[in-house]
């Protein structure tokens, strides 16, 4: 799915892709643990890898790494921005 | 005084307790585990205080057991100390600024100083106690720099009982902090991060899982047999053996009390195996079979923990876990269940939901065996080739996934989603390894051997006075019929019910066949758990479950038995 004002969802983010959070909708208790881990809105987030077969996708966000299923990268709302460089790609 | 620790999981709490208090807590490097505290005695000044590692939480308003017990002991404290990850300063603030609004004072442990500055992050520490309010001191908490500094300024502390501020206004706060203190310089990719990066890529990520799980099998069954042929073996033959045959002679070679202590003799001699006496089988077991194989594999466990690789594995794992009704974490205590199936069930914790929790738990006990009965397999049925103790593996491996399949689908509840934070990797945590390493190895042996010791010899009086043999007339039908053992061999499933490697024990001297090892071996590990698994995983999933459990475990354990029974090897 497409969204309007040109949000995506972190599924939809290319490996070695950056872009800024715009919103979680998933409800509170998600909400409050991505934050935790330093996911919320603002933030500058780079999907640096991901797993076969729909596996779950690790990002970067400062200096933190953190890997979640898709679910939850289904929820995670975000405005795309470049495609970095090859160091961060998935091979 | 009551000092607490406070800070975000891998903030380095726990090792710095460690440091403060000179006593020493299994710590690992991956986060939401820990969610019990820790207890200990340091020197400020001239008082005593006691110190407290506190769960590690992201805020005092987290959600589950680690924020609850975090919240409750917050307001037992005198003093705190907030331990601030130096490289993740933006996320930790977040804590000391919920911190800063309670009424007590605080300082601030400016941890991972080292690892901040070599990744080009720069703190200006007096702008930063500036605009906290409290003292903030840099340590390196794994190599105890800074500590000594930290101790000094405890009685420093302050308290600011700021007004209580929304989450907007915090993180508002803590970016204008970020802003002031904080300045990242830019630097390249070193080689280090290139091969730590190499470990959550798909391809190269799946190789190294392959080839770490390779290696940790042979290291542990190559070293564990090395350290009992050069080491525990000879210890016993050399030395101890001419004690036990002077006990031997002086007891006059058979009668009530030479039965107990030394046991049967064997083709007239004292077999370590076989004899089956308190000062024989009851040491040679626990000391020579199994110690050596407890000393190998913590020792690699330790390893993958301390490293911070555990988490990479759950990640290259999540898909294939999700297929089992769990997701990636499920197989940290798979894993920790290879050493001991206790603390495995207990690790189970990590999981959120109850199926999960259930098909671990279940799973792990089925087709887990723990490092006792590992070794004993390894030195039984290894006696008659490798091929047969591989056999068993895979019997072991391919019921982990069937029964995992079939738990998935007929488990009723849902199985959520991975999420965690991947560590930095640590990369020669040797000491830290080494002191969990010895306080593993000293919870086997207080914990253990008393067992084995007490387990001996009653198994010896009850085989003497016949009661094994009464039973065995009795599962005959089962045993011999479905399983193709001698009836005797119930015995042996008897005793695995409190000594799952005494169990392997008492097969020795039964003469089986290698087909007949086998299929033992299978329904010892598969059938029934220990007692003391028995006890946690009915304190951690109640009666009800614990039932269905046990029915899976039973018919899992009948079923593959019977089965191998059936082929041709």
């Amino acid at each position: 799915m497409s969204m309007e004002n040109g949000l995506i969802t972190l599924s939809q983010m290319k490996d070695g892709q950056q872009a800024v959070v715009s919103a979680v909708e998933g409800g509170h208790g998600l909400e409050e643990k991505l934050t935790a881990m330093g996911i919320r809105p603002g933030k500058l987030i780079t999907r640096f890898c991901s797993m076969y077969l729909r596996g779950p996708i690790t990002v970067r966000i400062d200096n933190v790494q953190v890997s979640l299923g898709r679910g939850i990268a289904d929820k995670i709302l975000v405005v795309p921005g470049v495609v970095t460089d090859e160091n961060t790609a998935c091979r | 005084m009551k000092i607490l620790l406070a800070g975000n999981p891998g903030a380095g709490k726990s090792v710095l307790f460690s440091h403060l208090t000179g006593s020493h807590v299994i710590s690992d490097n991956y986060p939401g585990t820990a969610i019990g505290f820790s207890s200990g005695h340091m020197q400020v000044g001239q008082q005593e205080a006691e110190v407290i590692d506190t769960p590690g939480v992201y805020s005092l308003e987290s959600s589950g057991k680690a924020g609850e017990v975090a919240r409750q002991m917050l307001r037992s404290g005198d003093i705190i100390i907030n331990v601030v990850n130096a490289t993740n300063l933006e996320r930790d603030l977040y804590l000391t600024l919920e911190l800063l609004e309670e009424r007590i004072p605080v300082i601030v442990a400016l941890n991972v100083w080292d690892d901040a500055r070599h990744i080009g992050i720069s703190i200006d520490l007096i702008a930063l106690e500036r605009m906290l309010g409290v003292p903030v001191m840099p340590t390196v908490a794994t190599t105890g720099e800074g500590i000594k500094d930290l101790v000094e300024s405890i009685p420093r502390a302050v308290m600011r009982a700021n007004p209580t501020a929304t989450r907007e206004e915090r993180w508002a706060r803590i970016g204008e902090i970020i802003g002031q203190v904080q300045q990242v310089t830019h630097r390249h990719h070193t080689f280090g991060e290139t091969l730590a990066d190499a470990t959550v890529k798909p391809l190269s990520g799946t190789l190294i899982a392959l080839l770490v799980a390779v290696s940790v099998f042979l290291f542990v069954r190559y070293g564990g047999d090395a350290l009992y042929r050069f080491v525990a073996d000879p210890i016993f033959k050399m030395l101890w053996l001419p004690v036990v045959s002077w006990v031997s002679t002086f007891t006059g070679s058979s009668g009530f009390l030479h039965d107990i202590l030394i046991g049967r003799l064997v083709n007239g001699r004292i077999d370590f195996v076989e004899s089956w006496g308190l000062l024989t089988t009851a040491l040679y077991v626990p000391f020579a079979l199994v110690l050596p194989y407890i000393v190998t594999f913590y020792f690699a466990l330790g390893l993958l923990e301390d490293t911070g690789y555990l988490p990479r594995l759950a990640v290259m794992i999540d898909t294939v876990m999700h297929r089992f009704g769990m997701h990636g974490y499920a197989i940290i205590p798979t894993i920790l269940g290879f050493g001991c199936n206790v603390p495995a069930m207990l690790a189970t914790r990590v999981l959120e939901s109850r199926k999960e929790r259930f098909i671990a738990m279940t799973l792990i006990s089925i087709a887990v065996p723990c490092a006792s009965l590992q070794a004993l397999i390894l030195g039984i049925v290894g006696q008659h080739g490798i091929q047969y103790v591989a056999i068993i593996y895979a019997t072991l491996l391919l019921a982990w996934v069937i029964i995992g399949i079939l738990l998935n689908l007929m488990v009723k509840g849902f199985t959520p989603e991975l999420l965690i934070e991947i560590p930095p990797y640590r990369l020669f945590p040797w000491r830290l390894t080494v002191e969990k390493l010895w306080l593993r190895v000293r919870g086997f042996i207080v914990e253990a051997v008393p067992i084995m010791i007490i387990a001996i010899p009653v198994i010896n009086i009850l085989n003497m006075v016949g009661v094994f043999q009464a039973i065995a007339n009795f599962t005959a039908p089962v045993i011999s019929g479905l399983l193709g053992l001698p009836k005797d061999a119930i015995a042996a499933i008897f005793v695995a019910f409190f000594r799952m490697d005494a169990a392997m024990a008492l097969l020795a001297p039964l003469g089986l066949s290698a087909k007949q090892l086998v299929v033992s071996s299978i329904v010892l590990v598969m059938f029934f758990p220990c007692i003391a698994t028995l006890a946690i995983m009915f304190r951690e999933m109640g009666f009800r479950s614990l039932l269905k459990s046990l029915g899976i475990m039973i018919l899992a354990g009948l079923t593959a038995g019977g089965l191998i029974n059936l082929l041709p090897i």
